[in-house]
Parts: structure tokens; sequence; C-alpha cells
């Protein structure tokens, strides 16, 4: 890791305002050719707003950027592309209808005499290109069959097909397995000796120190330091992001399940979207006294699975009961009154109604505690809302705060908040830290456990391993639509259940091709 | 963009805030009023003196402020019909048809059903309000149980209520004589008028006790809570276990009945009659109330003011300069294709910078929409 | 009240006259308020307004024209511009006249003017007319007679009402006049909104040989004229000029000169002469009515039997020939009018 050629980018001083909010703050940042830069920072530190600054994505308030000495304004991401700077987006850009050398080719396609696509062409430059990056993708396959960590692949080739020098990689290991991430690592690291340039925006610390040659901290929208990687701990990192001493992990006991089981789904099959089978005949049980994780790569059922133990999706067939009342195919007031409350990732859609304001947000569900005959006791509610607060730190907001000014994780904190304090005897934590601040990250944590102390049921679905470990004591696999492994946490590891994840291990071992099409959503369609 | 820098604790000026929601409505009249400035200079005629003499048809003086208040009147009682619904993230738009029923309700009962004076307004009005809330029930049953649009069919019962009405009144119950009309309500029905220049009528109470009525139940009831939250986010509102189905019905039919009331207030108080084909439209000014209100049943009764004001000003106007009555329709597109242009402006951009996830930023884009315009 | 009413008027009058600062001439002012359709419906309104003009250019006098967007905003629309200070507020339609009654009687000194509404005086200071419109059929039925090739014409009526026979018996008379042997058809429609049936009842006339069809049946009228388009025959149109609506297939139409009978109104004003509470009937003499002569249906009608539509026109006007007004005919009545001709069923019919 050496990581000293001489310096390709020069960000000086850039600034960028949406109206009276400023995402970034005057920062600076350079690029050296053949490094893997890192950029860390919190949800919202700026990171993303600055890269896509420099791949013409955004304009800048003020700045200057300095591509190999000379100043450079580019006016969007075609001139960027031709300047030699490539970018892939968190959620990819790619049309899953097409094959992958269509989708590698697509805006600078290879044209036969005739003016027509010549495909053969474009085939062979494909194939060309994968070899010499040891890509190991075939061009004709169609891109929504491919696993996310192939998809990732296309999106770089993209960029190398454009010849991209400078490579910015935005929180690409958020939809990896382990496994995925290491040849990722690989393939970076390559790039990188190759002669090229490569900035790896992420928060997980874990692998900034894995991979970098130089690690830059953003926070406030300011670039607060840029080190070597040497001699640099993840606490120091935490530190310099969150901008106080951040405890990594929650401290937790022992679990002790007791009773009957809190939650019981058995020989649930459920239909998706696209109508495929997502859920396929799964069993599970979650008591109370115990944090169940299911880990998974995401599309692998767990949004279906949530969504009908939630009541918000109609299985096929199988039962699902909360506290022994058969709540399959009845609506979210039904499973409620069983006893589950439900924290869903989807915040901004499902959790919030972002416009509302924070007492609003957290009274619904609770009308009937505020119910006097048929008005609302608009004042009591709007009471406990501020005690509320009070209790789960909800910082930056009164009562009548908007839901939408919040950041990540004061709106998780708000939907914690009225969800915890029903009498539930299953807590649904979906994603519970996604979007959320490190320094949040720790309550959060910190209060699902104080509920499975207090005898709650715990069922957290997560694709982040790191957080599946920091608070399951028993860990579930979910891949295609199945549970193919049921862990002790005590007793695995991330290698065992990356295998898991990945369908490497278990009953369905050798299928390594995870149908995660349905991972894709309007968001990432490009047409 | 951290916890502190994003959030700073803002109680926030409380000036401001209430000012907010007004700021949008008032750019789309400043705007409008400059655009019909330039057509009226276009057409060779003074603004100022046009407009202020709009301005004095319209409010100035007993006369013309009675005018103005017999136009609101219909205008409350549409522009309320169609907010109560827009509150509640429904698009009730056939508050035009739903008025149609209503009229013809209290019409029928108005002139074949004889009662005691203290007994007939009120059967009338129940019959108004039910007529309404019949014709608002077809949309709102699609609507819950087959998930069809109440958009489309709202706009298909309008013309549906329009050759209905109209067949009562030209062929099964019509009044002898050239007008196709019903026959006269009995005098017990008629709701009083105030004065000689206009048939502003008793009616206006009952539209100013409907927003009165409205805005409580918005702002004290469990169910207005409901309602603003399926407004502001329908997904929400049923994850948190809001009986969405049972409170769209309940939205629509409230909604219907208030503008069937508005029927009876123009066949009890104005026309004395149901009137074949009587409403130049009050149903889809209605629509155009409730954005410029926000949908805020007090900010209805601004609104409504507004446009009776101008139809008001528009007699005069006439009167006094000869400017054609389409300029104040065009002032009221203007207002109403600028609320529009907000709307969508807020639906495609944000007022926030969107965070950089495609997945969601598409995903919040009708939150937002409504949100932005709502919250404050 | 009324008192109270008229020191408020004048007070409105006073402000108004100062934000504008008017300085008021001698013109006489004119007010026109339209029914609710409005300017541009190319039938009364539309003719009104003509008349409106040719008052400015015979006249001297100025105007301006209000239009109400409903029958509910007739009442104040009337009365705010009785406070206005024109020398005469003219209306049209039957839907006025309730409102103009008010607005009389809270402005005794305005005068008014409703067009084309029935025999009843209105007020003590609104003079009214009324269409001789049996003389207007009278001269289209003449009209038809002297056309047809198959001997054969027809009649669309809205419905089998008397206001509706009074048209038939005015064309009937007409025809017979003309041609004693022609064929008269009656037919009523049943709707006065809905084409289609104007259609249907027409080809039923024209299957029975009838080659020209007076249609007088509102909205439905538009089916007869189509038919007579889609038949190749002639339909006369009714109220105002509808020979542009099917050009060379409307063979003329019946109009009702309301721009006439307001132009007379505003005369009246100028000259002096105009006395409230008297209703004026509008016939051929008057000018109230006539055969609609342009460029669509030039060449229709030959010239030769132009020179004799012109003769009885004469005789009507000179009083030789009385058309009949249906309401005036008895139930039973065989025959009718000076000369006799037998009556139709409609008139043999009609009820005590």
């Amino acid at each position: 890791m050496t990581g000293a050629g001489p310096e390709r980018v020069a960000l000086c001083n850039i600034a960028k305002s949406f109206g009276e909010l400023v995402a970034v703050d005057d920062a600076s940042m350079s690029i050296r050719r053949g490094e893997v830069h890192a950029l860390v920072g919190e949800n919202g530190a700026g990171k993303t707003t600055l890269m896509n600054i420099l791949y013409g994505l955004l304009s800048r308030t003020s700045g200057d950027i300095l591509l190999d000495g000379t100043p450079v304004a580019f006016k969007g991401p075609a001139e960027a592309i031709r300047a030699g700077i490539g970018m892939v987006h968190q959620h990819f850009k790619l049309a899953p209808s097409f094959t992958v050398a269509e989708n590698i080719i697509l805006g600078s396609e290879p044209l036969s005499r005739l003016g027509q696509l010549d495909r053969l062409e474009a085939d062979r430059r494909t194939r060309a290109l994968s070899q010499r990056f040891g890509f190991d993708l075939d061009p004709e396959a169609i891109v929504g069959t491919l696993p996310i960590g192939l998809r990732q692949r296309v999106e770089i080739l993209k960029a190398l097909y454009r010849e991209a020098e400078i490579l910015i990689l935005d929180e690409p290991t958020s939809v990896l397995t382990p496994q995925e991430t290491r040849e990722l690592f690989a393939t970076m690291r390559s790039l990188a000796a190759n002669g090229r340039s490569i900035v790896f925006i992420t928060h997980k610390l874990k692998e900034v120190l894995a991979v970098s040659d130089r690690i830059s901290v953003m926070r406030h929208g300011r670039i607060i330091a840029t080190t070597g990687n040497s001699g640099v701990s993840a606490e120091q990192l935490a530190r310099l992001m969150v901008g106080r001493p951040v405890l990594m992990r929650v401290v937790k006991t022992r679990a002790h399940p007791a009773g009957a089981a809190a939650l019981k789904v058995e020989n649930l099959t459920v239909i998706g979207d696209r109508g495929e089978t997502a859920v396929a005949d799964l069993s599970l049980a979650v008591r109370p006294g115990e944090i169940v994780g299911l880990a998974g790569v995401q599309g692998n059922g767990q949004d279906e699975l949530v969504q009908c133990i939630a009541g918000l999706r109609r299985p096929l067939s199988g039962r699902i009961e909360i506290c022994g009342t058969a709540v399959a195919g009845r609506e979210p007031l039904d499973c409620r009154a069983a006893g589950l409350a439900y924290i869903p990732a989807d915040r901004g859609r499902v959790g919030l109604s972002r416009a509302s304001r924070v007492w609003e947000n957290m009274t619904l569900g609770h009308q009937a505690e505020f119910a006097r005959g048929p008005f609302l006791a608009a004042r009591s509610a709007r009471a406990r809302s501020a005690e509320l607060i009070r209790r789960f730190d909800v910082r930056g907001a009164n009562v009548d705060t908007p839901a939408a000014s919040l950041s990540g994780g004061n709106q998780q904190k708000v939907q914690l908040a009225r969800e915890l304090t029903r009498a539930a005897a299953i807590i649904l934590a979906e994603q519970p830290s996604q979007g959320v601040d490190i320094g949040a990250i720790e309550a959060i944590h910190r209060i699902l456990v104080e509920m499975r102390d207090a005898g709650r049921a715990v069922f957290v679905i997560s694709a982040d391993l790191d957080e599946i470990f920091a608070l399951s004591d028993r860990i579930l696999v979910i891949f295609r639509g199945r549970i193919v492994a049921d862990l002790t946490a005590e007793e695995t590891d991330f290698e065992e259940i990356g295998r898991f994840m990945g369908g490497i291990e278990g009953p369905s071992a050798g299928l390594g091709r995870a149908t995660a099409s349905s991972n894709l959503d309007a968001g990432d369609r490009v047409y | 963009m951290s916890t502190e820098a994003i959030a700073p604790p803002r109680p926030g000026p409380p000036l401001r805030a209430l000012l907010r929601p007004v700021v949008g409505p008032l750019v789309a009249i400043v705007i409008a009023t400059l655009v019909g400035a330039a057509l009226v200079a276009a057409l060779g005629q003074n603004p100022i003196e046009v407009y202020s003499t709009l301005i004095e048809g319209g409010i100035v003086g007993w006369p013309n402020l009675s005018v103005a208040l017999q136009m609101t009147t219909p205008l409350i009682f549409t522009g309320l019909a169609v907010a109560v619904s827009f509150h509640a993230g429904l698009w009730n738009i056939g508050a035009e048809g739903q008025m149609l029923v209503g009229a013809l309700a209290a019409g029928i009962v108005g002139y074949a059903v004889p009662l005691p004076p203290v007994l007939h307004v009120p059967a009338c009005l129940i019959a108004a309000a039910f007529g309404g809330l019949l014709w608002a029930s077809v949309p709102a049953l699609l609507r819950v149980y087959l998930n069809v649009n109440e958009l489309v069919i709202c706009l298909m019962m309008n013309p549906i209520a329009l050759l209905a009405t109209g067949f009562v009144a030209t062929h099964a119950l019509k009044a002898p004589g050239p007008t196709n009309k019903l026959p006269d309500i009995l005098d017990s029905a008629v709701l009083p008028n105030f004065s000689l220049f206009s048939q502003l009528n008793a009616g206006i109470f009952i539209a100013l006790a409907c927003c009165v009525a409205v805005a409580i139940v918005n702002a004290m009831t469990v169910r207005g809570f409901e309602w603003r939250i399926m407004g502001l986010s329908p997904r929400f509102a049923y994850y948190g276990g809001v009986n969405v189905r049972r409170n769209a019905v309940a939205v629509m039919l409230i909604s219907g009945a208030i503008a069937g009331l508005g029927g009876a207030e123009q066949v009890l108080g104005v026309y004395k009659a149901f009137y074949d084909n009587f409403s130049p439209g009050y149903g889809f000014d209605g629509i155009a109330v409730a954005m410029l209100a926000n949908s805020n049943p007090i900010g209805v009764l601004f609104a409504a003011f507004l446009f009776g004001a101008l139809s008001a000003g528009s007699g005069v106007l006439q009167m006094m300069t000869g400017v054609s009555k389409y300029l104040v329709q065009v002032l009221q597109f203007i207002i109403v294709l600028v609320l529009a242009a907000q709307f969508s402006f807020a639906w495609l951009f944000g007022r926030k910078p969107a965070k950089p996830s495609a997945r969601v930023s598409v995903a919040r884009s009708v939150e937002e929409r409504t949100g932005t315009e709502k919250v404050g | 009240m009324l008192q109270a009413i008229g020191k408020l008027s004048a007070l409105a009058t006073i402000a108004v006259g100062l934000v504008l600062g008017t300085a008021a001439e001698a013109k006489i002012k004119v007010a026109m308020v339209t029914s609710e359709s409005g300017l541009g419906d190319r039938s009364f309104n539309d003719m009104m307004n003509e008349g409106m003009k040719r008052a400015v250019k015979e006249l001297g006098v100025e105007y301006v024209v209000i239009q109400p967007r409903s029958i509910s905003e007739f009442q104040s629309t009337l009365v705010r511009a009785a406070g206005q200070g024109f020398d005469i507020i003219i209306g049209s339609s039957f839907d006025m006249i309730k409102p103009m009654q008010a607005a009389a009687a809270a402005f005794p000194n305005q005068k008014f003017g409703l067009v084309d509404v029935g025999p009843d005086p209105i007020a003590s200071n609104v003079v009214s007319s009324v269409t001789k419109d049996w003389e207007g059929s009278f001269l289209v039925g003449v009209v038809a007679a002297k056309v047809t090739k198959t001997g054969t014409i027809g009649f669309v009526g809205g419905k089998d009402i008397p206001i509706i026979h009074r048209f038939f018996v005015g064309y009937f008379y007409g025809a017979k006049m003309a041609k004693p042997d022609v064929n008269v058809l009656e037919s009523y429609s049943g709707t006065f909104t809905d084409p289609a049936a104007g259609k249907e009842y027409t080809l039923a006339l024209v299957n029975q040989k009838s080659d020209i069809n007076f249609a007088v049946a509102g909205a439905t009228s538009a089916g007869v004229i189509d038919a007579a388009k889609s038949t190749n025959t002639f339909a006369i149109g009714v109220d105002s000029n509808q020979n542009y609506m099917a050009p060379g297939h409307v063979l003329t139409s019946m109009v009702k000169r309301v721009d006439t009978q307001a132009y007379d109104m505003i005369k009246e004003v100028v000259d002096g002469s105009f006395k409230g509470g008297t209703v004026k009937y509008y016939g051929l003499k008057e000018g109230g009515v006539d055969a609609a002569m342009d460029q669509y249906n030039k060449g229709l009608i030959p010239d030769d039997v132009l020179k004799q539509i012109d003769e009885l026109r004469q005789k009507v006007i000179s009083g030789e020939i009385v058309v009949p007004n249906y309401f005036d005919l008895k139930a039973g009545q065989k025959e009718m009018g000076t000369p006799p001709i037998a009556s139709p069923p409609s008139v043999v019919n009609k009820p005590g």
C-alpha cells in the first residue's frame, strides 16, 4: 500500500448548499494516482454530495476542482466521464432486462459501418475488458438475473470501459456478502496497482482499514482529517466521525428466553410483487426474552416475510401467530392488536409521516389512549411525546417539528419511541440502524437489548452483519425465501453466516446465483 | 449534516410558521394579478382603474358585498367538500355532481312534501345531504373495494348527475312553462334572503357552520387526526392501524353530503326551485377554492370569498368598463395554474435537498408533495 | 325598506362615480344584460348585441354588456346595474321576469326593458315585448309551400303543448294560404334537448315525402337540420338565424328580431316616448319576426317565389290577412283566420 503517486485531483474549499441547508462546507481533499482513498463519515456528512460534485452531477456553490493541476468545471457526468472520472452509485443505474454487454456499452455503443449496433463487437470488447481485470462476467448474461455482487462489477466495468482513471465507489459494500466484499477489495487493490485512483465512500470502519491507503473523514460537510492507514484505529476514526467517543458494541448479558413463542411462523409461502415465490414454506419462532436476528442478502424474501407478519401483505399459505392469535392475511390493525410492535425499514413511507409533526408520529397507533369520546386529547398526547423525546433522546426536535427535518437516527428514535411504548410482546425491527448515525446506532441497540431484558421478544432483520452480531442471541439466515441456518450467535462467525447468505452452504448449496432481482425498484431503473 | 447540523432545535419563529401555508396562495394571487394587469393593458385599458373597479364592485358597500357573499356561499360548500377529501388524501372532484343531486333532492322535497316551516327546511337539507352522499358513495365504494381511482369516477359522475337531474327537470317533474325547472318550492322551505341586491340567504350560516364543524373535527377529534395522517402518508396510516377503508368511505360521504348541502342552499335560498343545469361550475370552482385554501376549512372561507368577490366585482366591472366577464375567469385560472405549478414544483424537486439515494427520493415524492405544502 | 335601498344605491352610485371619475356626458347609457348563455351564443344574446350596435350608430347612445354566469346572478346584476345610472337596462329570457320585477320595484325611477316574453305587463317601469311568432311561422310556411317539390312539408315540434301549437298553426296557415293543396305533416319529438330524436322524427317525415321540415324544438332542432343534410332535403330554423348550421340545407329561419325589439326600446328612451308598463307586440308589421335571408341560403329560393312571398307578407302587414294566434282559437273550431282555412287537428282537438 504505497499510494504515493502524483496528485490527480484536488478539491479545494468546495461548498454546496441547498437553500438554507449547507451540505458541503469548505471541504478540501486530494486524490493521488494509484491509491485507494476512503472517504468516511456519518450519514449526511456530505460524502456523496462532495463526490457528486466531482462527478458533475451537482454544481458547487463555491470552490475549485483541479484535475492534473488544471481547473475544471464539469457541466454534467458526461464531461466528467470524458475526463476519466467514473462513479458507481449506491443504487445501480443498470437496465435489468439488458445483457451485461449492452449495459456496459450503453451510451457509447460501437457501431457497424451501417450505423447499427455491432453486437458482436460489443460482446468481444466486454469479454476482453472483463478478462483484463479478472472480472469473470458473461457478456450475454441478463443483468436482472445476476446477483448483486456481479451487478456491481458490471457497474465498475462500465466505468472502466469508458476509461475511467478515477473511480468513485459509493457505499459499494452495503449490498454485498462478506465473501463478495473481499472480492471487491481485491479488485480495488488491483485497479490501484494499475495506476487508477479509487475513492471509496463508506461508513464501515473495518472495511476502511482493510483496503485504503489514505482515509479522509468528513463531518458536518467538512473534511476534518486526512490520514494514512497505518496507526489509526476504528475507535479513533469513529471518534473523528462523530465528534465524541463511541462505544462500538453494546454490552449485553446472556439471553433468558422463557415461555411460549411470541411470534410463530409456520410453513409460510409468499408470492412477491413480480409473481415469484419470495418466501417458500418458511417456519420460525421467536420467544420472549431473546433477540433473533435474520441475516441474508437483500432480496431473499426478508421484505415479504416482514410485511406478512405486519399485516401489510397477504401470504399465499401458512400460519403466522402473534401471541397465539392467527394473523396471517389480516390487517395491520389486527396484528397490532395481537401484540406486535413493528419498526419498518422504510421510515419515509411506512414508519413515519414525514410531513407530520413529531407528536403526531408518536401518537398514531396510540389513539385509543388519548380518545375522549370522539375527541383526541391532543394536549396529553403532546405531553407524552415531549416525555418520549426526552426518554429516547430525540435530538433537535420538539413535539411540533416535522419528522422530515429530523436526521435518520432521530427519525428512527421517533419510530422506536412510538412502537416500543406499545404494550407489545413481539418487536419486529427491520434494518434498525440503516441510515442511522453511528452515535445513534449505539443508543438504538441499547434500547432493543433493554426490551429483550424486559421480557419482550425481539426479531431483528438486517442486511448488516455487524448489526446482526451485535444484537442477536440467535441468528437465522434466509436464502431464497427459506431459513437455511439457525445458529447460536456465540457459536458462529462472519465467515459461516456469509457462506449461508451466499447459498454456498446449507440446503440450497451450489445454487450460487441468488435471485436478487427483487432488489430492483423504480429508483434503480435508468429508463 | 449530522444530528446537530441537520436539525438545530427549531421551535421556529412562530410568525413565520404561521405565514408559511399562506405564502403559496399569496404568490399565486400576486402572479395572477400581474398577468391580469398585463392582459388588461394589452386590451388597451388601464389596469389600475380595472382593478379598483373590480375591488369596488366586489366588496365596497352592502349591495356589492351582499352579491359577493351570495357568490361565496356555494363556493364555501363545494370548496369545503373538496377540501375535506383532499385533507384525507382523497380526490373528490365530483362536488359538482353531488351538488346537483343534492339540489334536486332539496327541490323535490321542497315542493312535493308539505311540512310546517320549522321542519321543512331541515327536511330539505337532510334530503340534499343524503343526495350528495348517495352520489359520492359510488366513487367511495368503488375506490375502497375495487381500488378504482376515485378521481376518474368522480369526473364521470359529474356529467351523469347533470343529465340525470336534467332529465327530471325537463321531463319527469318539469314545471309548466318555458324554463326547464321543477315547480317552485313551497314558502315553508325557503331560506330567507337578506337583501334585495342579491339572493344572499340564511344558507351562508349553514356554510359557516359546516366550516366550523369540519375545522373542529379535523383539529380536535380522533377521526380528524387519522384523516390528517391518511392525507399526508396513507401507507403510514395503514401501517399504524388506521382503518383506512372505513375512514376513506366516511370522508367521501361527508364530502358528498357537504356538496349536497350546497345544492340545497342554491335551491332553497337562491332559485326557490330546482333549475336544470343551474350551476355555472361551482363544483369545479370548489377544487380551486380547496387548493387555494390548502384544504384548510377556515382557509376555504377566505378562498371562497376571494372567488365570490371576484365574481361580484366582475358584474360591476362589466357595467363600468365593458371589460369582459372572462377577465375574472382568467384570473381564477391563473391562480389555479400557479398553485398547480407550485404543487408539481414541490413534487419534482422537493423543498429539501434529496438524499442522494434515488430510491428514497422517488419513494417519498408523494409525501414530499403534499407534505411540504401542508406542514407549517 | 325601499327608501333605505334607494339611499344605499344612491350612495353606491356616487362612490363608484367618484372612483371612476367618469364625467357624465349627455349620451344615453344602455346596459344590456344577457341570459346565462352570454355573448357568443349565435342566438338571442348575439342578436340583441347587434341591436345595441345599431343603436350606437343610429341613436348615438353608448352601452355595456353584462353577462351573468347563471340565473342566480340575474337579480343582483339588475339591481346593481340599477344603481349605476343607466338610462335603460334591457334583458331577455323568461327567467329574468321575476328578478326584473324585484329590481323594478326597488328602483321605480329606473327604466327597464325585457325582450321576447309573455303578454303580461312586468312592472310600471318596464317595457316588455311579445314576439308574434305565429306571424313568422306563417311566413316560413309560405316559403315552404312555395318551394316544396313533393307537395308535402313537415313540422317537428319539441313538445305537444300549446306554445308550440302556436307555431304550427301559423306555419299551417301560411302554407295553405300559399298553396291550398299542400300537405302539412305535424309531429312532436317530445323533447327540446335531444338532437337524435330530432333526426329520427325528421327521417320519418321525409319517408312520408316531406321535403321541407320546420324545426321548433330547441336543441332538438340540430337533429332536424342534420337529417336535412343527410337526406338532401331542407330544414327551417327557428328563433335565431340557423342558416349557417348546414348551408344549402336550411331553407330559411324564422327569426325573432330581438335586435329590433331592443333597439326600439332604446329609441323610445332617446325620443322620450318610453312608457313603462306597456307590452309591445312584434309581428311582421313591426319588423319583430322575419324569414332570415343571408349568404348561407342564397339561391335556394327563386326570385319569383321571393316576390310572391313578399306579396303575402304585405297582406299581413296591411291587415288584409290576420294570422290566427292559437291561443285565440276556440276548441273544436273547424275554420280559422281571414280568409278561412280548415283547422288542423291540433286546433280541432284543442282542450276546452
